[in-house]
């Protein structure tokens, strides 16, 4: 067993997709295996597809949804983006892209993602009818070039008004590799600079220069 | 799926390699899907029309076409094979595969004159045997374990091998997950009597280096002291030819200027031996300087004139009945990265140290990515981690996201690479890739590898 999940604070923001209805399912499963603290941003339509307080069952603080925040995390859009190590919109409406896509900040969640410092992965899902609209698909393209990454919607069955209907959105098995790439990458790019500034050098290598060993108290153990 | 813009269109594929044999045929591979084609010479016109870049061949499609779509090699217009071959290569970090490199003991009985290493440190003690074990144990789901041997020369702690070796299979026996094991040693102490103990528990893959005609290995893979170790290598390896054991050898061989000119003569002698005995494939790799003390002495092959050797030495090998060890394998989607890019790939120093690249190993803190404990538990530093699964090559701009080869390598081929150098050299089986294609022809010719179509 691994002692360390990979993400230490992970950002959530659920927007009005149905698909939110699923959304304790997500958090039980990514505290398991990947991240170690979770804070969730809910659009207010969110809020009306799912109570926030059973959300609050899988969170170490309350629900974040509204722009004044809660009084751990005042406003939030700029605190809780300053504290993630990731930030994942999870699910996203058709609405959301698009004010992402255009630096609309009307309300909280829209406005923690113009003021987030790193991507964002963005999990839609919606109608196929949606899905394949020229204006989501645009938006799509813009946010792709604004270097955030979109993790592709599977077909699943959705419930919408009341018939079941085919739909598209993430499933938790296409997740987790989509969430894992995201931050390995990200982590990936902010250390790299200071993982590579010196070569690495091998004993001998470092015997021609006269250095120390790097590891003198274990080759004492093999002598032992 | 919805970003399939017209089902009844097709297109070449953007990962497409074409090479034309001698007898006028096609050959070709397709990186996303691993497919190796070859179109017989009546159908090589139509095939290489529609394979043109550019061309629409409207369905639905019948003939030498349908072939065609089935291998990959001509796809619906509007799918997106880029998102295809990175949703394929993201499932490394889902925790169905488990790799365990594991050095048993970072001691060596040879002094080979490129060697790198240190010899710093001794056996495996119990604890972290232990912990290696019940690292396995605590994995749920797994569907396949890879254990591999490494050192140091691992048989030099046989009883650590015998221990580990034996718990993994009954492991995978109890879990239904499937078990490969291998081990990357000198040869010198896989006795009979070794072999008889260790093959039956399940280690049955071995990587033996020899490095040419016996004088030639000899003035190469040297004994700690000084001693000759060509003729006890062979000796072990003719017990196992003629045995009736499962097993596999690829026989490595190191090549440098100076062995270069025997490399013929190389391969009768190992027909003559185990020729016809398909238990024993080859690997070739240039000998480079990677830091060991006589670097500044060895004389190495370079460049294209090495690629040409290597191909032609390649030939040979196949002349005298052998498969390459790697061939197709480097071919598959993600077949040509290294394990150091995988999530689920661990190297176990015989401390318990946790690294990835075994050719880094503590030349550099980064490589040290973790510790494993007695109680099977692993401490692991997630962001010396994304160093090396996640490399420089897709980012934007960089050469790997243009590549009609990337499905196949990611930009994974050398992690370590890309962390000192600009950027990491593209597989040579990219590089070659028109022989490379023609050999695992007249391979499959001979022998049939699973999955060439
Ligand atoms: C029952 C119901 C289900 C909905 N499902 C989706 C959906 O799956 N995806 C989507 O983009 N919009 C869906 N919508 C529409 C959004 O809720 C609506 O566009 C809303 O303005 C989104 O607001 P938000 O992005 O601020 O949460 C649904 C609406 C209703 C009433
Ligand atoms: S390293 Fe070379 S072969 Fe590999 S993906 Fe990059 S460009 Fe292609
Ligand atoms: S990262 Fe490069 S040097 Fe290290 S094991 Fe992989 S291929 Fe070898």
């Amino acid at each position: 067993m691994n002692n360390a999940l990979p993400c230490e604070k992970l950002l959530i923001g659920v927007s009005g997709s149905i698909h939110c209805s699923q959304i304790g399912g997500y958090l039980a499963q990514i505290r398991r295996e990947f991240a170690v603290s979770i804070r969730v941003i809910m659009t207010r339509t969110a809020c009306d597809m799912v109570n926030p307080k059973t959300v609050e069952l899988h969170t170490d603080s309350p629900v974040i949804a509204d722009i004044w925040g809660t009084p751990q995390s005042k406003s939030p859009h700029i605190t809780a983006t300053r504290w993630a190590d990731l930030f994942v919109v999870l699910p996203a409406s058709a609405n959301i892209l698009g004010k992402a896509a255009h630096g609309i900040a009307d309300d909280v969640l829209s406005t923690a993602i113009l003021a987030s410092r790193g991507p964002i992965a963005f999990a839609p899902a919606m109608n196929p009818s949606m899905w394949e609209s020229a204006a989501v698909q645009r938006n799509l393209q813009t946010l792709k070039e604004d270097g955030h990454y979109i993790i592709p919607p599977q077909e699943i069955t959705s419930v919408t008004t009341g018939d079941y209907d085919s739909g598209l959105g993430p499933t938790p098995e296409s997740l987790m590799p989509h969430l894992w790439h995201v931050l390995m990458k990200h982590t990936k790019d902010v250390y790299w600079e200071e993982a590579t500034r010196t070569l690495p050098m091998t004993p001998a290598e470092r015997a021609r220069q006269n250095l120390p060993l790097l590891a003198i108290a274990d080759k004492q153990q093999a002598s032992a | 799926m919805s970003d399939r813009k017209n089902d009844s269109n097709y297109v070449p594929s953007r990962f497409l390699s074409l090479s034309h044999d001698e007898d006028g045929s096609l050959i070709l591979y397709c990186a996303r899907t691993g497919a190796v084609g070859v179109v017989a010479d009546g159908d090589v016109d139509a095939a290489r029309s529609a394979l043109l870049p550019g061309t629409v061949t409207e369905g639905p499609l019948g003939g030498i076409l349908a072939d065609l779509e089935q291998g990959g090699f001509l796809v619906s217009e509007g799918v997106d094979e880029s998102a295809l071959a990175h949703e394929d290569y993201i499932q490394r970090y889902t925790d169905k595969s488990l790799e365990l490199i594991v050095m048993p003991t970072e001691q060596c009985n040879f002094r080979c004159v490129y060697c790198y290493e240190a010899f710093l440190r001794g056996e495996m003690a119990q604890d972290i045997r232990d912990g290696v074990k019940r690292y396995v144990e605590s994995q749920s789901g797994l569907e396949q374990l890879t254990l591999s041997w490494f050192g140091g020369e691992p048989l030099l702690a046989g009883d650590v091998v015998a221990e580990i070796t034996e718990y993994c299979q009954s492991y995978a026996e109890r879990t239904g997950a499937a078990f490969l094991c291998a081990a990357t040693t000198n040869g010198y102490e896989l006795t009979p009597e070794y072999a008889e103990r260790i093959l039956p528990l399940g280690l049955t893959n071995f990587q033996i280096s020899l490095d040419g005609v016996e004088h030639d290995h000899d003035e190469r893979r040297v004994g700690a002291n000084g001693e000759k170790t060509f003729a006890r290598i062979v000796e072990n390896l003719r017990y196992l030819h003629e045995s009736d054991h499962d097993f596999e050898v690829a026989i490595r061989h190191n090549f440098d200027p100076g062995n270069l000119p025997r490399v013929s003569e190389f391969y009768e002698m190992l027909k003559s031996e185990f020729g016809g005995d398909d238990r024993f494939v080859t690997e070739l790799q240039p000998i480079g300087r990677w830091g060991g003390q006589n670097d500044a002495d060895l004389s190495v092959c370079e460049g294209r004139p090495m690629l040409r050797s290597l191909i032609e030495a390649k030939k040979l090998a196949l002349d005298a009945g052998f498969r390459d060890a790697h061939g197709i394998d480097m071919l598959r989607p993600s077949g040509a990265t290294c394990y150091a890019a995988n999530p689920r790939s661990f190297v176990i120093g015989s401390d318990g140290k946790v690294y990835k690249c075994t050719v880094e190993l503590d030349y550099h803190d980064r490589n040290i990515v973790g510790q494993l404990h007695g109680d099977g538990t692993m401490d692991l530093d997630w962001r010396k981690m994304a160093l090396w699964t996640e490399t420089n090559g897709m980012d934007a701009g960089k050469k790997c996201v243009t590549c009609y080869f990337s499905p196949t390598c990611h930009g994974a081929i050398c992690p370590k690479e890309w962390m000192d150098e600009d950027e990491a050299e593209c597989p040579k089986s990219k590089h070659t890739i028109g022989d490379t294609l023609k050999l695992i022809r007249a391979e499959s010719l001979f022998v049939k590898p699973a999955g060439v179509p």
